[in-house]
């Protein structure tokens, strides 16, 4: 079950256009992956043709069920007005690959973000240290190193935790 | 391991600015990193080298289900400017712009030199990390930027 802005973050679009969208469309269980899916290309087509909210997840729903088929290009006609019809190709590999390349992000860089304004007054940087419990005589022996040792150092640590084994850990 | 990295983006003529925890790593910080985090250079030599690189590194999606589609080429980075990898040679991040700082160009400009072995490439200083925390303020940051902070008032001292 994903959150409104992480369902947001995939689709690419803004928590409000989500909540307009699941609405307009009567998602009734807009929270998962597979609608986060939809949604992404429901905004695609919308900022492509130009076409209505409905109308580009109509055209979604028959994109992606010709697109999951084929894994290869879709491809959809857009009737504009009576002179005019617009030829769409989707590139459903192509949005696959940048689909699971957004839930790469949400799932290991992106964060819940600290809510509020910052302080305005805020604590001298070493007070604040102490108070949080830094051990400040770490951050003062790691200042005498140059940045190559303390390069080396983390590499060293990275070693160790590779070749560091716990023959009776169950996890 | 990243020491082995960077060799290989500098071997390779890859523009790139050190971010994240490896930059902390090289200022000072005590915290542990997995991943080595670059902002690079959007030009279409550097994604191709990018490319290249990543293509022998046989570059994947980190924290997804194995076996999802993947196209790594320079029209990805375009589309998907944030990239979470696991790589043969290590966790691997890349990003086009730095919160807080701006993109490649902005980084450089913002950057230090460092060394490592006879490998030299350009790491974020330490007052654009500490911009970089606060402009993302990710909850998980905050301890870190309370780190840094102390860290540059001992540096200042």
């Amino acid at each position: 079950m994903l959150t409104l802005s992480e369902v947001a973050y995939l689709a690419d679009a803004s928590p409000k256009w989500v909540l307009n969208a699941c609405s307009a469309l009567a998602l009734h269980d807009p929270y998962t992956l597979a609608s986060a899916r939809r949604l992404y290309v429901v905004r695609l087509l919308q900022h492509a043709a130009g076409c209505s909210l409905e109308r580009a997840a109509a055209l979604a729903v028959r994109l992606l069920q010709d697109g999951d088929e084929s894994n290869d290009l879709a491809v959809v006609s857009v009737t504009l007005d009576e002179q005019a019809t617009l030829c769409m190709q989707l590139d459903v590999a192509r949005l696959n690959s940048t689909f699971a390349a957004r839930r790469s992000a949400l799932s290991t860089t992106l964060a819940p973000r600290v809510r509020g304004r910052p302080k305005t007054r805020e604590l001298e940087p070493l007070k604040a240290a102490r108070a949080w419990g830094l051990d400040l005589s770490l951050l003062a022996s790691n200042l005498r190193r140059t940045p190559t040792e303390r390069l080396r150092q983390l590499d060293a640590m990275a070693d160790f935790r590779r070749r560091v084994t716990r023959p009776n850990a169950t996890l | 391991m990243f020491e082995e990295m960077l060799r290989a983006l500098v071997g390779r003529g890859i523009r790139f600015v050190v971010v994240g925890g490896v930059a902390a790593t090289i200022h000072g910080s005590a915290r542990y990193t997995n991943d080595l985090d670059i902002c690079y250079a959007t030009d279409p030599e550097n994604l191709q080298r990018l490319v290249e690189l990543l293509t022998e590194w046989k570059a994947y999606l980190r924290g997804v289900e194995p076996g999802l589609p993947f196209i790594l080429d320079a029209r990805t980075f375009s589309i998907t400017p944030l990239l979470t990898l696991v790589t043969t040679h290590g966790d691997f991040d890349l990003l086009d712009r730095v919160p807080g700082v701006g993109g490649y160009d902005e980084a450089l400009a913002r950057s230090e030199e460092a060394q490592i072995g006879s490998v030299r490439f350009h790491t974020i200083s330490l007052d654009a990390l500490i911009d970089a925390k606060r402009a993302a303020r990710r909850k998980k940051d905050m301890e870190h930027l309370i780190e840094l902070e102390a860290l540059r008032a001992l540096r200042d001292a």
